[in-house]
């Protein structure tokens, strides 16, 4: 069975994090029940590590300076011997704050291809309301599926390790370097298969951001447009936390 | 590529580090470097290879 392992950097945000983190437990849990053997590794240096460890996660416990340096930790942990006898042959680079739909990993690419995604959705930070965009640039959005071997010929840390942001663009950048990558696969998808939710003040790119810079395709209430794609379980949890956010800042206010 | 702990030894800021600013971490291509360097511009303090740091886990049950 192949295997694929999801890469996730956390910082801070914990309850949502905790909630998208159970969300990709059972994404890699019906992963498995459909032949591929999927975990994630998280990286991070505060509560989000219990969360993984509670979650049957792996771990990398480091400090939050530089983002890149997090995707560098989780895809060598998953992919270099010397840290793992039993290498990931995949490895998808995900966000605390994402869902992904388990369909869109099944069907994996081969050593010198990568699978890149161009639609997707983004919940507003207040989750009032949900967008779908098309990102158009060559990799997509951030998830994508890099086979083992691309990973390999960077010498498993591919991302510049001193990056504060753009991290997917580092990591293609570099893998480009090495001259392995013959192609990469743009795939067509539901773009609900990828839900990003939004959180005030902590984004390197905000909702609004987003929505001036992507072209919009669809807006919504998110839990009526999400609901029979995602567990109940989740989408109860993700109401439950923005209800209590706006709660918290009535409050404040 | 160099990785490793840099300083600004010049009068001018280099890559936004300002010659008062503590030391640095950062990647700089080694042709990059050397000009600086050259220049009175950098001073490297510690060349090293990035890699895991010395706590973490694999998935539960993964090695089986």
């Amino acid at each position: 069975m192949p295997s694929l392992w999801f890469v996730v950097p956390a910082h801070g945000r914990v309850e949502l994090a905790r909630i998208c983190l159970r969300q990709l437990r059972r994404t890699c849990d019906a992963l498995t029940e459909n032949g591929v053997e999927a975990t994630a590794v998280v990286v991070a240096d505060d509560e989000n590590l219990e969360t993984a460890k509670d979650l049957g996660f792996g771990w990398v416990k480091r400090d939050n300076r530089f983002v890149s340096r997090k995707f560098n930790d989780g895809i060598q942990l998953a992919c270099d011997r010397k840290f793992n006898r039993r290498p990931a042959d995949h490895v998808v680079p995900c966000g605390s704050d994402d869902w992904v739909d388990w369909r869109l990993f099944t069907d994996l690419p081969d050593n010198r291809t990568m699978v890149a995604f161009q639609r997707m959705s983004f919940v507003r930070e207040d989750g009032q309301e949900l967008t779908v965009r098309h990102v158009n640039n060559e990799g997509g959005c951030g998830i994508r599926i890099y086979p083992r071997f691309l990973m390999q010929r960077a010498g498993y840390r591919p991302a510049d390790e001193d990056r504060l942001r753009a991290c997917d663009t580092s990591i293609l950048m570099n893998v480009k370097h090495t001259g392995a990558l013959r192609r990469i696969e743009h795939r067509d998808i539901d773009p609900l298969s990828i839900v990003d939710w939004k959180t005030s003040g902590v984004q390197l790119n905000s909702y609004a951001e987003v929505s001036s810079r992507h072209r919009a395709e669809l807006e919504r209430d998110p839990f009526d447009i999400l609901a029979g794609r995602y567990p109940d379980d989740a989408l109860d949890e993700m109401r439950g936390h923005y209800a209590r956010r706006a709660r918290t800042s009535l409050v404040i206010a | 590529m160099i990785h490793g702990i840099w300083k600004t030894a010049g009068r001018r800021t280099y890559r936004g580090h300002a010659p008062s600013e503590p030391p640095w971490e950062a990647s700089i291509p080694a042709t990059v470097a050397a000009r600086a360097i050259n220049r009175g511009d950098l001073a490297l303090l510690e060349e090293f290879v990035p890699s895991l740091p010395p706590e973490f886990s694999l998935p539960e049950g993964w090695l089986g």
